[in-house]
Formats: structure tokens, sequence, C-alpha cells
């Protein structure tokens, strides 16, 4: 699996999940079926209640940037945290606690603004970038489109 | 194999305990409410015990005051949401193995039930070695090694029962005092019951 890619393999990993939207609920179910322990936080409940019936892991209703809130998830046990809230800056920011304060050994951060890679990159956190993604995507499209023709 | 029952109104819970102990060997069995697995204990004991505290109807508590009264001789682990020391108290009070709070990490399962099989044959081998040297009245080193137990297993009344048989001789008062907690900690141990007697205090 891409996402442990890099850390000792183990049979299950211990998986924090922080925020709850479209990503982060469908990933939660993935890896809960996959067999591993995950863990999703979200202030907001109507999003934990939307979860699959899949997900077989737990929920936190809380705010993420509250230090209590990532103590109750067990973020120092965690394997890997995975930051999906829908603003820059809160996943800078958590992922920065995720990192130092709790020495996760794997955090991985969404980053809407490709701008923002590079303040990321600086901490040593793993970044996904949905807009660069999408441009990769299309790129690749494209090329094929154009072998085709 | 070794048997393990896990008791929780949680399918995720009993999922998670049942993926992650299966995978290290055991034979697991889940139920949802307490009568389930108090019906199932009656036809099988199991070696350890994974269970709530909030359980519908019987409630977790009430199921190991429940499995003491019948002197059921398997261990339990308690997991739960529930964190406030009061409730980890009363539950160590009552003689449980362990206590793991929710969300868990599969290691801290596997750490726990390890921890449950070491510590009860730890504690019983150091205990009778413990004994044997108050048998040979060598006091000195048998309170040397029972101050060690009471810092390896603060959960315990063992160890003051045993320091009550050390000192019973040269210091009835404090030895009544150790029998008195051990009773307050454990009332199944009828041995301290009967020392307390023995030195004339109910």
């Amino acid at each position: 699996m891409a996402i442990i890619k890099g850390t000792v393999k183990k049979k299950e990993y211990y998986i924090v999940i922080i925020g709850c939207g479209r990503l982060g609920s469908r990933i939660a179910s993935l890896l809960s079926s996959q067999g591993h322990s995950v863990v999703v936080v979200d202030r907001d409940e109507d999003a934990l209640q939307a979860l699959s019936y899949e997900f077989s892991g737990f929920t936190i209703l809380g705010e993420a940037t509250e230090l209590d809130t990532l103590k109750n998830a067990k973020l120092d046990k965690a394997d890997i945290a995975l930051v999906l809230s829908p603003d820059d800056n809160t996943n800078i920011m958590i992922a920065l606690v995720a990192k130092e304060y709790f020495s996760t050994p794997r955090v991985i951060a969404r980053v809407y603004d490709p701008n923002n890679l590079e303040v990321f990159s600086q901490f040593g956190i793993e970044i996904i970038c949905p807009t660069l993604l999408a441009v990769e995507s299309i790129k690749e499209a494209l090329e094929i489109a154009g072998d085709e023709s | 194999m070794p048997i393990i029952y896990a008791v929780d109104d949680e399918m995720n819970v009993r999922r998670l305990i049942r993926q992650t102990m299966e995978s290290e060997g055991y034979e697991v069995d889940t139920f949802a409410t307490a009568e389930e697995a108090l019906e199932a204990i009656q036809t099988r004991q199991p070696d350890v015990v994974f269970c709530d505290i909030s359980l519908p109807a019987m409630d977790g508590i009430e199921f190991i005051k429940t499995v003491n009264d019948k002197a059921y001789d398997f261990r339990i682990i308690v997991i739960s949401s529930v964190t406030s020391v009061e409730a980890i108290r009363s539950a160590f009070r009552l003689g449980i193995c362990d206590f793991i709070t929710k969300p868990f990490t599969p290691q801290e399962l596997k750490d726990s039930i390890e921890k449950c099989f070491k510590s009860e044959e730890s504690l019983q081998k150091r205990s009778r070695e413990i004994r044997k040297l108050i048998d040979q009245k060598k006091y000195h080193k048998a309170a040397q090694l029972t101050r060690k137990l009471f810092f390896d297993y603060p959960e315990s009344a063992l160890p003051h029962l045993l320091m009550g048989l050390v000192v019973k001789k040269d210091h009835p008062k404090t030895a009544a005092k150790h029998f008195r907690a051990a009773v307050a900690m454990d009332d199944t141990l009828k041995e301290a019951e009967s020392e307390l007697k023995s030195l004339g205090v109910e």
C-alpha cells in the first residue's frame, strides 16, 4: 500500500485522520476495511455520522487544533497522521504539532494552494496537493489523447 | 490455544479485538452484552475477557462483580472510553488485570494481554519466594522483596497480605493495617481476613 511506503511494515497501523470530509471519510473507510485501526477526528458531528457502514474505527468529536483532542485521539501512538481539513493553515498547524509534539512517524497533509507546498516541505511534512494532482492527470490525459490521434 | 472473549456493544470494537487477537493466534468470541457473555462463560471459560464498562442492561462493573462472585478463574481487561480516575480505580479494586482507554491501538491490546499473562505468573512466583523467606524467618529480605512488589503491582492486594505476614510478629498493629488494606482491595482474600481475626481484629 503506497501510504505506508517507507515505514517498517506492520500488519496493522494506528492511523489518525483529521477531517471527515469527502476525502477523510473515504480514506477512513478504506483503511479500516483493510484492517487498520483508524481514528477520525472532526468538529462536525454530522460529518462523523455520515461515515459509511463499512467504517469500523473510532470517531472523536472535537476541535483538532486543540491539544486535548489530539491527545484523546492518542496521536502520540499513531503510526500515521493524515491531516485533511479543508484549510491549509489549519493543516500546517496540526501537521506540525503531530510531527514535533507527538513525534508521529509519518505525517501527510493535504494542501490546496500549491504556493504553500514549500512551507510544508520545509518542516518535513509529506503533502498531497489536489491541484497539482489534477494538473498531472490532465497533462497525462492530454498526452494520451495526443498519442492516439 | 488461549481463548479470548470480547464484550462490547460497539461492533467496530468487537471487530478490532477479534482481528488483532486472531492474528496473534488466539481464539476469539465476541458478545454485544454482558448477559450473552455470562451465558457463554457457563459453557466454556475463556482465559481472558476484554470488557467495556458502558454496556446495555448489565454494565461492565456489574459483569465483573458477577464474575468475581462466581469465582471464575480468568483475567479481565477493561476497554472503555470512560477515563475518570474514579472509574479506573473502582475497576482495579475489582481485581481487573488492565485498563485500556478508547480509542486503542492494536499494540495496546497486545501489550495488555501479554502483561496480563506475564504479571499473573510473575506475581504468583514472587509471592511464593516471599512466603518461603517468611517461613525461613528471613523477614528483612522478605520485607525488601515485598516493597518491590508494591511498586510493581500497585493494584494488587497480595503485597499488603505479604507485608502483614512479614511484620505481624514484631508489629501487629502495622500488620493489621496491611491485612485491612488487603481485604479492602480484594474481599475474596480469605487469608487476610483470617489473619485479622487471629490478631484479634475484626
